[in-house]
């Protein structure tokens, strides 16, 4: 925008618009930038409180412990398993929804249309959720966790209006050269899809990587829980979740602060949403576009 | 008789062409069959085990065969001292969320879309978005840490002569963590829609209104604000209608029975008596109440929001 003739009260309220930015910033990166700093610094200085936005004194092993906690490693092995069998399942499923739905001649169409949206205004809340799990002996299985949300309204309909918009002529011609609906679906529509699927599988693997209630009202086992009820053990109740003497034996030896250890798992949960939060960025705008403008 | 003959042939005729279709997309009706069943097992069942609410229910014998019982899991919520305190606290943490939450990102926006320097801008909106793809219990997590006595929290507020104590025993403290928290995590995200509401407003329509003699304020409230008022109102009844349901996991890592007095809301306390406690025909009731309640908002914000401004969801 051109810069026309400023007032004084104009340029005030640059000025203040700036710091109310700025401080915005500092709000939102302290909490991040003060537990990174506590994970790697000298656990005297810990005990004491003086560590703010920057590390004293560095000490890394709360790393070292973290990544030789067997329970740890394991909890990360379990978020990666439901994340990548979810976000597929999730993907192949609504995938292969939606096309049909696509279709404008699909003798189908209207009454799945209808049969989709009553999912988004009613649900039966959880306990009935639950006692289903329950009664389908699900408990204890990866899939209490993975299909109650493999299917969304949300995403069926976005994935709708995008094959909708691919040209019927490809899907026409290819008839024509042999090919069936499973074939134009996963040799046509799917290659052209690449950026919803992308923006989806994305998003999906977030949402797994943040799951934490579902895991934990169906999943009794310790030993499957995902990273995050690890973490909410670690850092919520405060509860020593390994073997009582591994840590605390650790923690003697190397003169460790137990809120080095709370923070470095804090922190190596959210390194993964770190790196993929660039290309979460270059989606979600759109993603969120694709979504409001045609929903 | 002849026509009656050419009717009944006709009717043949169609039935035989709707059966030729299904068998000629016999691939597209194979592709919907695992969504549909998933959406059937996970999303109606669920919606028919609603019923349990009113049924005395029997594990032995499932959800179809428990036997009838009426209204009598609401007569006893109604009567239970609790009904009210859960109420209440839903009501109060939803009021709240909605006074403060809901205008925040509105702000943010529009003091968003005044700064001229772009990387400066692009630095701004990079670093309020990350927090929403922070999970509740990292969230959580964080306020544990800043509220603890020696926490950073507590040293501002000591500033202000008050004594340090772990603000999460205190029952007073905890609608502002919640409300606060939540406004920390979604600023910036939930800036995006009105920042896209924002890049529709034509260029020429400023200058025009700078050439008018219109000052900076004035644009603001002349030119940038209408052009987000229909994103403003659609969000407003969505956010009504899902007012009461409160982000319970967020609430469930919170909470500790010494805040249950203002912490406790209606879907915690369902998962307290439900799945903890095993009343699941109660938990149901309570939970079936929240869900009537939830429906007649959105229907009467819809309503509110089609007479006030004439931007409406349906």
């Amino acid at each position: 925008m051109k810069v026309y003739n400023e007032g004084l009260g104009s340029k005030a309220f640059d000025i203040f618009n700036y710091m109310i930015m700025i401080l915005l910033c500092m709000i939102m990166l302290y909490p991040l930038l003060n537990t990174f700093a506590v994970s790697i610094s000298d656990p005297t200085l810990v005990g004491q409180g003086k560590i703010t936005w920057f590390p004293q004194g560095f000490d890394f092993h709360s790393y070292q412990y973290i990544f030789q906690d067997k329970n740890i490693l394991n909890a990360y092995k379990n978020t990666i398993v439901f994340l990548v069998i979810g976000t597929s399942l999730q993907l192949l499923l609504t995938s292969l929804f939606a096309y049909p739905l696509s279709v404008s001649d699909f003798v189908f169409r209207k009454p799945l249309a209808v049969y989709v949206i009553i999912t988004m205004v009613f649900s039966g809340g959880l306990i009935p959720q639950f006692l289903l799990i329950r009664d389908l002996q699900l408990f204890n299985s990866i899939w209490a966790v993975v299909l109650p949300v493999a299917m969304s309204a949300f995403n069926i309909i976005i994935f709708r209006t995008f094959f909708q918009e691919i040209p019927k002529e490809l899907r026409e011609s290819a008839y024509l050269d042999g090919a069936n609906d499973f074939g134009i679906l996963f040799r046509i529509y799917v290659p052209l899809s690449k950026p919803l699927l992308a923006t989806f599988a994305l998003f999906g693997a977030v949402m797994f990587w943040n799951m934490w209630f579902e895991p934990m009202i169906y999943l009794n086992k310790e030993s499957s829980h995902p990273i995050q009820l690890l973490l909410r053990r670690m850092t919520i109740e405060l509860k020593d979740y390994t073997d009582v003497g591994g840590l605390q034996r650790f923690i003697d030896t190397y003169n460790l602060n137990p809120k080095n250890i709370r923070m470095a798992s804090i922190i190596v949960t959210i390194l993964p949403i770190l790196f993929i939060y660039p290309l979460l960025q270059k989606h979600f705008v759109s993603g969120m576009m694709i979504g409001s403008v045609k929903g | 008789m002849q026509n009656q003959y050419v009717e009944q042939k006709k009717h043949f005729k169609k039935k035989n062409s709707f059966l030729r279709k299904c068998l000629k997309q016999r691939y597209l009706i194979l592709m919907v069959l695992p969504g549909f069943l998933v959406l059937l097992i996970f999303k109606y069942f669920p919606m028919y085990g609603i019923t349990i609410a009113f049924k005395s229910y029997d594990a032995s014998l499932g959800f179809l065969r428990s036997p009838w019982l009426g209204f009598d899991h609401f007569k006893a919520f109604f009567d239970s001292p609790m009904s009210w305190r859960i109420t209440k606290n839903s009501l109060l943490l939803a009021f709240y969320s909605l006074l403060f939450g809901f205008p925040a990102p509105v702000i943010f926006a529009l003091l968003l879309n005044e700064l001229r320097h772009k990387m400066f801008k692009r630095t701004v909106q990079t670093i309020t978005y990350f927090p929403h793809f922070l999970s509740a219990v990292i969230v959580v997590g964080f306020i544990h840490e800043f509220t603890s006595v020696e926490g950073i929290i507590n040293k501002i507020l000591s500033w202000f002569g008050s004594e340090p104590r772990t603000l999460l025993y205190v029952s007073g403290a905890f609608r502002p963590l919640y409300v606060g928290s939540s406004i920390w995590q979604e600023l910036g995200y939930g800036a995006i829609i009105y920042l896209a509401a924002l890049t529709g407003v034509d260029p020429a329509q400023h200058e025009a209104a700078v050439i008018d003699g219109a000052n900076r304020w004035q644009r603001l409230r002349y030119v940038t604000w209408p052009a987000i008022i229909p994103a403003t109102s659609v969000m407003l009844i969505l956010k009504l209608g899902s007012v009461l349901s409160t982000d319970f996991q967020k609430v469930l890592l919170m909470y500790n029975p010494k805040i249950y007095e203002t912490a406790d809301v209606i879907e915690t306390y369902v998962y307290r008596v439900g799945v903890q406690g095993g009343q699941f025909e109660y938990g149901a009731a309570v939970g079936l109440m929240l869900s009537i309640i939830s429906f007649f908002l959105i229907l009467f914000a819809n309503y509110f929001s089609k007479k006030v401004s004439e931007n409406s969801l349906w």
